[in-house]
């Protein structure tokens, strides 16, 4: 295990520093930040001016060399626009997100198991024809139009619920969450949703697939002449041998919720990390664009690692070496 | 039953006890296009950094909703007979929230502080400050300059003793001035709210707790006063206004925006970069820019793509700034007599141009700019639409090799002698001036006319100068006006409130019934 963890901490700084070159140079090619910092009637000595003081009148390599080491101190750069650490800026947000992406986690998980289990078992029921009509709709649904739609339903139409922000909030460890709240909650369910229906239409259908693939197999055919019966033949065996795929997927598509929660939280107000990236891409905000997405590359090394570890608990016979 | 019931309205009759005296406590939320970038004015100029300024702070001069300064921190001021000393005398008496006395060192401290940051064009102008007594401040400019109460606006009185105690970035998350309302709590993204300062100079307000939510996306913002969350919101999407309207309880106001959009043209350089089939820059032609002017259907732009949300204009100021001319002739559409003076210049089958526009910079930027190209196709100059994303746009058209036609927008605080320093002075001349000199304007006569602005300290000198200069630059075509936009607020009934020429929402001037 020890060797397979050394392994894995190589391969994961090779991975972002490969990405720390790629977000590096693709940033160059993005507008000038020079020009969103300096006032609009500034002459070309003040432009210059600001240019050295960013650092950015050195050529991209030298650039690059400086962040790099910088990096290596735990520093991810100051950002442009607001004169704080990038990273603070993106840590400070980063709570909101993640209830947000929790619960819409949650939500997934607890509709799309039985729902693809059903819809596997029972491929020609009319339910599960009704099922996969859904998911089929929720995959196809752009999130933004979905989000307006539910606003304008459950908060405009029907005054059930709050159609935007985060509401009150209370804290735990020192961290402000919304769901501790009975109004933060309330502000949660429509983003949570909106976040959820992606996620849950793939995992339905994923789910689905993987349930009849292996309700085919000789070890399913032998369960049922031993006299297993059907709820622990579907959710013992079959589901069991169905997860493995499921829960490579399921796992990336945490790591996007998370990093790419972007559109949701702008729709909803919500004040998550998402929201400064798309700034930050606005204003040309490059030491935040570059922190976050140095950030992302970590999460989804991370989150792999977790999966890679997860699936020799679901199936023994898988081997880390 | 009964007793669950008795329970549940005792409840209710203490809840309403406890209600009672919040309810009378006037309190407001407004929904923001944006969260602020800074608290800490000093820091940027941007409209809600610089509406935060106005609720904590409070400057020399405030502007009012016309945007004309008018007393406040400084009670009285007059000019030397050199034109050049300015001495302001300090209203006594004020304090900042957390008690200490506001002082002429608090002037001169905000000065030196905002000459080294974005604010710096707004200090340009001062050669130094001399803290006469703690109530009377000396300010000597460089020059005669006219529109000194204009720049002391923008400058918001910064606590001295505080903010060098606690260092930028602390004062930046707990921000204090002088102003109508105290800071609260600022939780990014989310929400900033403010209490009202009860000993204010000015009165105390009459809305006491102010919540100001961002809320980008637009139909969002507009669901959020829908449903009541929200009391006020700037920007409501022009699709949003009917649905708006036709909602019970619920208004919209509008008012002509400080943003002029506009077209840079290329009327000086013999060589024009964004001409596509000529060696030489017709545009340098005063017949092919009037050509220009008269190929362009402003009202037609404004009715189908603006939606009628702007003001087909021939001016480069808002009415009541200094360069708004009283009599200036109305822009004219009539594509005749383009190709008429095209065909005179020379040109009967037209040339072909690149017109260089951002796309998702202004509202309906990218229709418009497409609207033009085929209008002035259609004239005989045969327009090549490049759209760029707003984070390249500005870099794309800084002046140089790349543009010679460029359509943008300008919001001007001050007056048309500020705007045509930035725009259309020549360059090279002055390295002051110019600086985003787009079309490369090159005159002297209007050169002169700014420099003489700049040199007078009396505003109505400034002002029939800048009517001259304005006058003369539009009928050069060196600039084609195009519209001004509106801004548009929605509000519940209940809300008494006057859009301001700045656009910000002030709630100190508000009131809720």
């Amino acid at each position: 295990m020890l060797k397979y963890l050394v392994k894995r901490f190589f391969q994961t700084a090779v991975v972002l520093f490969v990405v720390s070159v790629i977000v590096f140079c693709v940033m160059s090619f993005t507008g000038d930040p020079v020009l969103m910092i300096v006032p609009p009637n500034a002459t070309d000595a003040q432009i210059a001016e600001a240019r050295i003081a960013l650092g950015l009148d050195q050529p991209l390599w030298v650039q690059y060399k400086v962040f790099l080491f910088n990096l290596l101190k735990g520093d991810l750069g100051i950002s442009y626009i607001f004169k704080r650490p990038a990273l603070t800026l993106i840590v400070e947000r980063m709570p909101a997100t993640l209830e947000l992406v929790f619960l819409s986690v949650l939500i997934s998980v607890a509709v799309a198991l039985p729902c693809g289990v059903f819809a596997g078992a029972w491929p020609n029921n009319p339910i599960s024809r009704a099922i996969m009509g859904g998911s089929l709709l929720g995959i196809s649904l752009p999130s933004f139009w979905v989000g307006i739609l539910m606003i304008f339903y459950f908060a405009v139409e029907k005054g059930l619920l709050p159609s935007s922000g985060r509401g009150t909030t209370d804290t735990l460890f020192g961290i402000p969450f919304a769901f501790l709240t009975r109004d933060g909650f309330r502000h949660l369910i429509l983003p949570a949703v909106t976040l959820a229906l992606g996620t849950l239409a793939m995992l339905i259908r994923l789910i689905r697939a993987q349930i009849m693939e292996v309700l085919r197999q000789d070890f399913i055919k032998f369960a049922r002449a031993k006299g297993v019966s059907w709820k622990s033949l579907l959710f013992g065996h079959a589901l069991k041998n169905a997860l493995v795929p499921v829960v490579t997927v399921f796992g990336m598509q945490i790591g996007s919720l998370i990093a790419f929660a972007t559109v949701t939280e702008t729709i909803f107000a919500w004040p998550g990390m998402g929201k400064l990236l798309v700034d930050s891409i606005n204003t040309s905000d490059r030491p935040v664009i570059v922190a976050y997405l140095m950030i992302v590359a970590a999460m989804f090394v991370f989150i792999n690692f977790i999966v890679d570890i997860v699936y020799t608990l679901i199936d023994p016979r898988i081997d880390l070496r | 039953m009964n007793r669950r019931l008795a329970a549940v309205l005792a409840v209710l009759a203490l809840a309403l006890v406890f209600a009672a005296p919040a309810a009378a406590e006037k309190s407001i939320i407004i929904g923001l296009a944006s969260d602020a970038l800074f608290l800490d004015p000093s820091q940027q100029d941007e409209t809600i950094t610089n509406t935060m300024g106005r609720y904590m702070y409070d400057g020399l001069l405030n502007n009012d909703a016309q945007g004309i300064p008018s007393p406040a921190l400084a009670e009285s001021w007059s000019v030397g007979d050199d034109n050049l000393t300015w001495t302001f005398n300090l209203r006594k008496g004020v304090t900042f929230h957390d008690g200490t006395a506001f002082t002429a060192e608090d002037v001169a401290y905000t000065i030196e502080v905002c000459r080294t940051s974005l604010l710096k064009n707004f200090t340009s102008s001062i050669k130094e400050v001399q803290v006469v007594d703690p109530h009377t401040v000396k300010i000597v400019t460089n020059a005669p300059t006219a529109i000194l109460l204009e720049s002391l606006v923008a400058l918001r009185i910064l606590p001295k003793e505080y903010r060098t105690k606690l260092g930028e970035t602390a004062f930046n998350q707990a921000p204090m001035g002088t102003g109508p309302y105290i800071f609260e709590e600022w939780i990014k993204e989310d929400h900033i709210s403010m209490k009202a300062n009860e000993n204010y100079w000015g009165g105390a307000p009459k809305i006491k707790k102010i919540t100001m939510r961002p809320i980008s996306n637009a139909a969002t913002r507009t669901a959020a006063l829908l449903t009541g969350e929200v009391d006020i919101i700037e920007d409501v999407p022009v699709r949003d206004v009917a649905k708006v309207k036709s909602t019970e309880g619920i208004e919209v106001v509008d008012r002509p925006s400080e943003r002029l959009i506009y077209l840079h043209v290329d009327s000086h350089r013999a060589k024009g970069p964004g001409i596509i089939d000529l060696d030489k820059n017709p545009l340098a032609d005063i017949r092919v820019r009037k050509a220009l002017s008269l190929a362009i259907n402003r009202d037609s732009i404004v009715k189908m793509i603006m939606n009628g949300n702007a003001y087909a204009t021939n001016q480069m100021v808002l009415k009541g700034r200094r360069g708004y001319v009283e009599d200036m002739p109305e822009a004219k559409y009539d594509p005749e007599e383009a190709k008429k003076l095209l065909t005179e210049a020379g040109y009967p089958d037209g040339f072909k141009v690149y017109l260089d526009a951002p796309n998702g910079r202004y509202p309906n930027d990218g229709q418009v700019a497409q609207a033009l190209a085929s209008q002035l196709t259609k004239a005989g100059i045969l327009v090549e639409l490049r759209l760029h994303p707003k984070s390249t746009f500005f870099d794309f058209v800084r002046p140089g090799d790349k543009s010679s036609l460029v359509m943008t927008g300008w919001s001007e605080p001050i007056d048309v002698g500020e705007m045509a320093s930035v725009l259309f002075y020549t360059r090279g001349k002055n390295p002051a001036k110019g600086g985003s000199n787009r079309g490369h304007y090159a005159n002297a006569e209007f050169d002169s006319l700014i420099d003489e602005a700049d040199g007078t300290a009396d505003p109505d000198k400034r002002r029939l100068i800048l009517e001259k200069a304005a006058r003369l630059i539009v009928e050069d075509v060196g600039i084609v006006p195009l519209y001004f936009q509106q801004d548009l607020y929605g509000k519940k009934s209940s809300v008494v409130f006057e859009p301001r020429v700045d656009k910000s929402i002030l709630a100190y001037e508000m009131d809720v019934q």
